[in-house]
């Protein structure tokens, strides 16, 4: 095992102004499993919806 | 069924999509023909075709890994693998990676000689398609990867539980020999210390080479957290094989999130994202920055705190467009949401 030396680099801490936050698509009784791909458009997985064995989409 | 209706999208093939308005790129049918539960982020090839996982479904009900090609007008499924649930592994997790050679890796939750999971490889050109190249669960080892990435030497780099404190390790596998196949070297050995605790999401690559991931717990402990609020973490190559592990920011759960969620992402400045679990001015979690500062030290800005909805908890895995939007996901009790931060 290689060996491991930890240093702490402390630095500072702010709070952003600016940044807007929004939601592309809300999915309903579903479960998204990680995040998302960009290629495009933007690309993901719902794993568990109803009705469904999970899906991949896209917002092209 | 998912798919509500359907329209010619522009490249002139036709898509189904949802009451969202989304397209349905792909929806898996399940059984004993089909995945299920796709659980991870996926991935193109620069052909612009989609691999990824599902957990349960195939042939043995133990995952599969697919393709998503374009043909005809139509994505088209192809199954590459069908987990037995043996040997070669069970409920494949995290995203796939690709080399340059068509190869594609991953890891597995279960399976394996252990049944602590495997990483894998499949030969996309010619049979045959699976090998595993490790299995956990040893001594020291890890279980339950959850990501895998490469470097340009055929390295392949990632995250485990367990370990010899049971809080975590990063491992390297490099290729040995035909006759012991792959070597597993653990780079890190979490303590659940001030060095951290519960890697998530594996690890990614600087320009230079070093790694970067982040830990749920561990750190500084306080009031905030018991258990330590996490840390992000960077570990530097070493002359004779060793790696240097450096805390670059232990996470403090004040004014900025709690419980970093990997893997973090580089933006071009060289700043690093990171999604967390919980803090923020709703203790819904934040989206964090840390941007290099001299000295090495790193400067922590927080960009966003999650809406305040009960039960919302951020997915890690943040991507960047070209004009600095952040996009990730949520789930929450009754849905799940992708978000846009936007500077």
């Amino acid at each position: 095992m290689a060996t491991l030396v930890l240093t702490l680099t402390v630095g500072t801490l702010a709070s952003a102004q600016g940044y807007q936050y929004s939601e592309l698509a809300d999915f309903s009784l579903a479960h998204i499993f990680g995040g998302v791909t960009l290629n495009g458009a933007v690309y993901g997985a719902v794993g568990i919806a109803p009705g469904s064995y999970g899906y991949v989409f896209c917002n092209q | 069924m998912v798919p509500s209706a359907s329209l010619q999208g522009r490249t002139g093939m036709s898509f189904a999509i949802n009451d969202d308005g989304l397209v349905i790129v792909h929806e898996f049918a399940g059984g004993l023909t089909d995945g299920a539960v796709p659980n991870a982020p996926i991935v193109f090839d620069r052909a612009g075709n989609i691999y990824g996982t599902t957990s349960s479904g195939g042939l043995y009900e133990a995952g599969i890994v697919y393709e998503l090609f374009q043909s005809g007008g139509q994505w088209q499924e192809r199954i590459l693998y069908n987990f037995t649930g043996g040997a070669d592994g069970k409920e494949p997790s995290g995203p796939v990676y690709l080399d340059n050679a068509g190869h594609l890796y991953g890891v597995t939750a279960e399976g394996g000689s252990y049944d602590r999971g495997v990483v894998y490889r499949l030969n996309l050109a010619a049979a045959p398609l699976e090998a595993v190249l490790h299995s956990f669960g040893g001594p020291g080892d890890g279980n339950n990867s959850s990501a895998v990435i490469g470097d340009s030497a055929g390295n392949l780099y990632g995250t485990a539980a367990g370990g010899a404190y049971d809080e975590g390790i990063v491992y390297q596998l490099t290729p040995h020999n035909a006759t012991f196949g792959w070597k597993e070297n653990v780079l890190c050995t979490f303590t659940g210390g001030t060095d951290g605790a519960g890697p998530r999401g594996g690890v990614i690559f600087d320009a230079s080479g070093n790694l970067y991931g982040a830990t749920y717990t561990g750190g500084d402990v306080g009031v905030t957290c018991v258990q330590g609020c996490g840390v992000i973490y960077e570990l530097t190559p070493q002359s004779g094989g060793n790696w240097t592990g450096t805390v670059l920011y232990p996470v403090v759960g004040t004014y900025d999130g709690i419980s970093p969620l990997g893997p973090v992402t580089f933006d071009a400045a060289g700043n690093l994202y990171v999604p967390t679990a919980a803090g923020g001015s709703n203790n819904t979690g934040t989206i964090d920055q840390l941007s290099p500062s001299n000295g090495g030290f790193w400067n922590e800005t927080t960009l966003i705190s999650f809406p305040n909805e009960s039960g919302l908890v951020s997915n890690g895995g943040l991507v960047l467009d070209s004009q600095g939007n952040i996009y990730g996901t949520y789930n929450q009790d009754n849905h799940s949401a992708v978000y846009e931060v936007s500077p």
